[in-house]
């Protein structure tokens, strides 16, 4: 998988919890301006886990402010 | 040392007062960019003590004031500088008034000179008495289960029994409004730990298909019957069929619906009618039933299993059978009611209608406690104060105890409060409501 894809992964996910469209964000978008709460991002992360069967540790998003900070940190635990 | 300096600003002092609340945030991130030494373990203690000390000086935390009197609708409390002052209580989740009903403490008078006050030692050890058994039978014939099980908080019978059940192959799913104890006992378990948004059956039905996809452990659905910070219950008639197509388990933390709700104020689950369909019910005796200690009822071989290997119960000193009478006392004085219920519900209806009526929007409120949503974060610290000074006793939510721009009090209501109590305090906030223009 590569950033582009994972990143569609990524819109897929937050459009199916937070139930509106995400199809505009790009990787420079920043999250807060994402407008999603910080319980609803752990739904959203723990779905992708689910999803790409992989497990990322809580702490992999510290410091992230961008939707290609979360990305990175999705990437970096996908095997191979 | 810390070379950081505090806002001067107290609207700002007093909300870093409450991000310092959040450990994760004070030590992974307030720390390190405020350059306090790190191998030094105290350190990072003198920082947050001298920070603490000056909010409490600046008379904006009302956090943790000792009660000097009688709890109940109205209270004493004692101010840093010895003073005393008389604040009507919207801060108690005694929503009953049971902690100080006489008949609760002729019972603790009866048995406390036989038995003592300390249970002595762990439960499984000889800290358990007849008076303990007596209150778990009675729990499980009340609430229509197989078996009690006492816990020395409801924190350690909600967050142990996870623990205890469940295990790294496993997943407990678990609302978004979950409190801490819920959350804790989750982390413990090993289990993988998913959340979906509060009450939505839609995210608990995805959140269920994907454990049951991945087909790997057991299943625990993990809620509470009421939320008092979001003032609505879980629609457990919609959860139960769900739970039960992927083959889960569901327990129900009832801590805010016990006293609050059902035809003898057993909780949600009572209040759906699904006694048969529930697998664990758990609770606490610090709310409704004026006491403290908790329980989970259900199947006995379960109870069993988690009376011998649950951390809670057999590392820490079963609570005193005396107050397990007082609890036995007060779960009659609730059953049989007495208007006690009828009351405290009459008196959120009221007080609801009331703040409607000054206009302010409020949807139904199912629970013991009055959401009033502010959403001006930067009026709060104020807000706060101005209500205090009005001799109202009202706890303050804001970030990131709920998200920014949703700001709120959380009203407590007891069956006790008296309407001249209720519509002074409707009077104050109409003053305040309007000096801080959210009406
Ligand atoms: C939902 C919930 N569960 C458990 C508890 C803990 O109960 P206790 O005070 O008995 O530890 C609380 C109390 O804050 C609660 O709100």
């Amino acid at each position: 998988m590569n950033a582009e894809e994972v990143l569609e992964v990524f819109r897929k996910t937050l459009a199916e919890v937070e139930e509106r469209d995400f199809s505009q964000i790009t990787g420079a978008s920043s999250l807060a301006d994402l407008e999603v709460d910080s319980v609803a991002m752990m739904e959203v992360i723990g779905c992708i886990e689910d999803d790409l069967d992989i497990v990322i540790p809580d702490d992999a998003f510290t410091g992230a402010e961008r939707v290609s900070d979360v990305v990175a940190a999705i990437l970096a635990h996908l095997p191979g | 040392m810390s070379d950081f300096e505090l806002p001067t600003n107290r609207a700002e002092l007093f909300s870093l007062g409450l991000k310092l609340l959040d450990k994760d945030y004070f030590i992974g991130q307030f720390c390190p960019e405020n350059g306090v030494d790190p191998t030094d373990l105290f350190a990072k203690a003198e920082v947050f003590g001298g920070l603490m000390s000056e909010l409490r000086a600046s008379g904006r935390f009302l956090f943790g004031m000792p009660v000097v009197s009688k709890p109940g609708p109205k209270v004493l409390i004692e101010e840093p500088d010895g003073n005393q002052r008389e604040m009507i209580m919207f801060a108690s989740n005694d929503y009953l008034g049971l902690s100080a009903h006489p008949e609760v403490h002729a019972a603790i008078r009866e048995v406390v000179e036989n038995y003592g006050v300390g249970a002595g030692s762990s439960r499984v050890n000889v800290g358990y008495s007849g008076i303990h058994r007596s209150l778990e039978a009675k729990l499980a014939k009340h609430w229509g289960q197989e078996a009690g099980l006492l816990y020395p908080t409801g924190y350690d019978a909600i967050s142990s029994t996870i623990a205890a059940l469940c295990g790294p192959n496993d997943r407990v799913i678990i609302d978004a409004s979950s409190h801490s104890c819920i959350i804790d006992g989750a982390r413990r378990s090993g289990a993988t730990v998913r959340m979906f948004r509060h009450n939505d059956a839609k995210r608990l039905e995805a959140q269920l298909k994907r454990a049951s996809d991945k087909g790997e452990g057991a299943i625990l659905v993990v809620v509470e019957g009421a939320y008092s910070m979001d003032g609505d219950i879980a629609p457990l008639d919609t959860f139960v069929p769900l739970v039960k197509k992927y083959g889960a388990r569901l327990m129900v933390d009832e801590a805010h619906a016990i006293g609050v709700l059902g035809a003898r104020g057993h909780g949600a689950v009572e209040h759906f009618g699904l006694e048969d369909e529930v697998d664990l019910i758990g609770g606490t005796f610090s709310k409704s039933l004026g006491a403290t200690g908790g329980f989970v009822v259900g199947d006995a071989a379960v109870l069993s299993y988690l009376n011998y290997l649950s951390t809670r119960i057999v590392f820490s000193a079963a609570f005193p059978p005396i107050l397990a009478h007082g609890v036995s006392k007060a779960i009659d004085l609730m059953e049989a009611d007495g208007g006690l219920r009828e009351r405290l519900w009459e008196n959120i209806r009221y007080f609801s209608d009331g703040f409607r009526k000054l206009g302010l929007e409020l949807p139904e409120v199912e629970v013991g406690a009055v959401p009033v949503r502010i959403h001006k974060d930067g009026v709060m610290v104020d807000f706060a104060a101005d209500l205090y000074e009005a001799g109202i006793y009202a706890i303050p939510i804001v970030y990131p105890s709920v998200p920014h721009g949703r700001s709120m009090f959380r009203l407590a209501m007891q069956s006790g409060h008296t309407t001249e109590q209720l519509d002074y305090a409707l009077s104050v906030f109409e003053r305040l409501l309007k000096k801080y223009e959210i009406l």
